[in-house]
């Protein structure tokens, strides 16, 4: 029973066992520590909120990273989303509230097309004009957060209907309906990128972008597409920032990038495209969760938790590292034996 | 045949930015004549000199194949590593430290920082910008909890480097002067410009960046050649931190926070390849000027501060659309 269980484990992703067990370490050296701070349902229902919107920058970070490219604008489309919606709100509803459910399902609207067309000129950019993927998203950041800024002259949008706030607090059963519709978001991209033709074609490209076109695949438009789904997610992000945080600012959470691009090269996706599995991200954002609200609980200042991130970085790169080249020795081993016993067999 | 010289001229890297210089200056000259007065041009100058030592740090990295996130906190580290020992030196023991040493202290601690970079990038496989940009948090992290995140105030600096922060040459009848930190600037540039073009680790820089394979099949050392590059680009990034915190005088730890992309940003614009093997320091220098004189400028010709991030957004778009497009045209004619 032991053994039949043990060995599937072994037989599952590598990684995936790992973050696992990190996570599992994490909460309960937590538990030990500040077990009756960090057990309260409070605090469990702060972290699944908190949980969402590194979340999804963190499922654009992976899809732009399998296709060996990144996304660092993704964070000013979601401001640029909240401040148009702001805008279109302030103007457009009724000072009783009455047309507000209308409006802001006008906003979703708003934010889809918004995050489609930002990642359609990152696209464009980057596989039509022959931009390196830094560089455009680099360029594109500033123009979305120039024109987030011309809109509001670097002031904040807020007060939005009391709809939307009450949206972004609900429960269903007991859990955060915004964690739950992350969740159904973060499976879906799963099944996209593991299980579509598209998401193949994506993890070839990643992989050997000159191999995936002679052998046909359209790699501008699977360029495209990855760039505006990641663009979708960020506008759909920038609904949720407005939902929790009741404003809109230009230059707000610029620090989630970076915290986007960690969790994902902690989760095994390799920014050299082609690699990894979208399901680990998850994992590794709750490992990384539960180390954030942990180090808060602990009274360490934020400049000293990102450093130890910086650190984590480092570490779990080096395991990588030292994990594969163990791998490739053995196998290696494994090819000169065959070789040395094989004719003397014969 | 004059066809052909205006064909290589068009493919020169530098040559977009020599136009937008004009260009810009032409556009902001005739709105405001203020701007090409003397003192404009002192100021614009004396804003782009710690940039632009920062700058040929980021250049060597970038030649070397990948972006370098750290360098920013590099200079921060060393600058106020430095200020905060030489301080305490004077407060307490009454020693007033040569200005050379001050800065000597700053390029040895930048390097030493720099050697880090290198242990990992050689180390591990993966991309350039992820290692840095954790680097970038580690040095961060350390500089906070055991050397100081107070400011060091005027009166408490080195005394020699307020003095050397006050220095002004090629006064004009008015007294206005050139800042002496564009001299520094100037000299660590030509001295880039030596080592990448003239001396044999420059060129295996070059080697390295374009091709890693046929570097290492030549006989280079790859490693040795990567400690050379972060130990230079984080001995460069020391001393740019120093002049940096000379020229406010304030040791302020959260001072370059957050500037990293406008300084890659001007090296790019400046022509070199964000996948290593090109770049040149004049390509720096113009880049680095390139887009002061647009942050500094708008205003003057009355375009209102908030759309400084959206214009710089084009021009680094534009910069690199036309690079992709020069390097498509190199393609085909070979």
């Amino acid at each position: 029973m032991i053994e039949n269980i043990l060995g599937r484990i072994k037989k599952m992703d590598r990684k995936f066992t790992q973050l696992a067990m990190i996570s599992v370490f994490l909460f309960v050296l937590m538990t030990a520590l500040r077990g009756d701070r960090f057990l309260r349902p409070a605090n469990i229902d702060s972290m699944l909120f908190q949980l969402v919107e590194p979340g999804l920058f963190a499922m654009c970070i992976a899809i732009a990273y399998l296709s060996k490219g990144i996304d660092l604008s993704i964070v000013t489309i979601a401001n640029l989303v909240g401040i148009v919606n702001g805008i279109l709100l302030r103007r457009t509803v009724l000072p009783d509230g009455s047309n507000a459910t209308a409006m802001l399902l006008a906003c979703l609207a708003v934010s889809v097309l918004i995050g489609l067309l930002c990642g359609l000129l990152n696209g464009v950019l980057i596989a039509k004009v022959g931009i390196f993927p830094i560089l455009a998203t680099l360029g594109t950041q500033n123009v979305f957060m120039g024109i987030g800024m011309i809109l509001t002259r670097g002031r904040a949008e807020g007060n939005f209907p009391k709809a939307l706030l009450e949206f972004g607090n609900a429960h269903v059963g007991g859990v955060p309906l915004l964690t739950i519709l992350f969740l159904v978001m973060f499976a879906a991209l799963c099944a996209v990128v593991h299980k579509t033709p598209y998401g193949l074609k994506l993890q070839w490209m990643g992989s050997n972008s000159k191999a995936s076109w002679y052998s046909g695949v359209d790699n501008v438009k699977v360029t495209l597409t990855t760039y505006m789904i990641s663009g979708l997610m960020a506008g759909l992000c920038g609904m949720v920032i407005m939902a929790r945080s009741n404003s809109a600012k230009a230059d707000y959470g610029v620090s989630y990038v970076f915290q986007a691009l960690l969790t994902c090269v902690l989760g095994g996706i390799s920014p050299l495209g082609g690699r990894g599995k979208v399901y680990n991200v998850l994992l590794s954002l709750i490992a990384l969760q539960i180390l954030g609200t942990g180090f808060n609980m602990l009274r360490v200042s934020p400049l000293i938790r990102d450093s130890i991130f910086g650190f984590l970085l480092v570490i779990s790169i080096l395991l990588d590292y030292i994990a594969e080249k163990r791998r490739a020795e053995i196998l290696n081993r494994r090819a000169v034996n065959k070789n040395e016993t094989d004719p003397a067999g014969q | 045949m004059k066809d052909e010289r205006l064909k290589k001229l068009l493919l020169k890297k530098e040559f977009l930015s020599v136009v937008m210089i004009v260009l810009f200056s032409a556009v902001f000259g005739a709105v405001n004549p203020a701007f090409f007065t003397v003192v404009n041009l002192y100021d614009l100058l004396k804003v782009c000199s710690y940039p632009a030592i920062f700058a040929c740090g980021v250049m060597i990295v970038l030649i070397n194949g990948g972006v370098d996130f750290s360098f920013l906190w590099v200079g921060m580290f060393s600058a106020y590593s430095a200020s905060k020992l030489f301080s305490i030196l004077q407060a307490q023991h009454g020693f007033t430290a040569p200005l050379i040493l001050i800065y000597a202290v700053c390029v040895l601690i930048g390097a030493i920082l720099g050697s880090f970079n290198a242990t990992f990038v050689s180390g591990f496989k993966v991309p350039v910008f992820i290692t840095t940009l954790s680097s970038a948090n580690i040095f961060m992290g350390i500089m906070f909890q055991f050397i100081g995140s107070e400011y060091i105030f005027p009166e408490q600096m080195p005394a020699r480097m307020i003095a050397f922060s006050n220095t002004v040459f090629l006064k004009t009848a008015s007294g206005v002067g050139l800042h002496v930190s564009v001299a520094v600037a100037a000299a660590v540039m030509v001295l880039v410009h030596f080592i990448m073009k003239y001396t044999l680790m420059g060129r295996s820089v070059y080697a390295l960046g374009g091709d890693i394979a046929a570097t290492e099949r030549i006989g280079f050392n790859l490693n040795r050649v990567r400690l050379f590059v972060y130990m230079l680009a984080g001995g460069i990034g020391g001393l740019a931190g120093g002049i940096g915190v000379s020229n406010i005088q304030v040791a302020n730890p959260y001072d370059f926070q957050g500037r990293e992309m406008t300084i890659i940003a001007a090296v790019v614009i400046g022509g070199a390849r964000i996948t290593g093997g090109s770049g040149s320091v004049a390509g720096v220098a113009l880049g680095v000027l390139l887009t002061n004189i647009l942050s500094q400028n708008l205003v003057l010709i009355g375009v209102p501060p908030e759309y400084n991030k959206f214009v710089f957004g084009l021009l680094i778009i534009f910069a690199a659309a036309v690079q992709a497009v020069q390097e498509k045209f190199e393609r085909e004619r070979r």
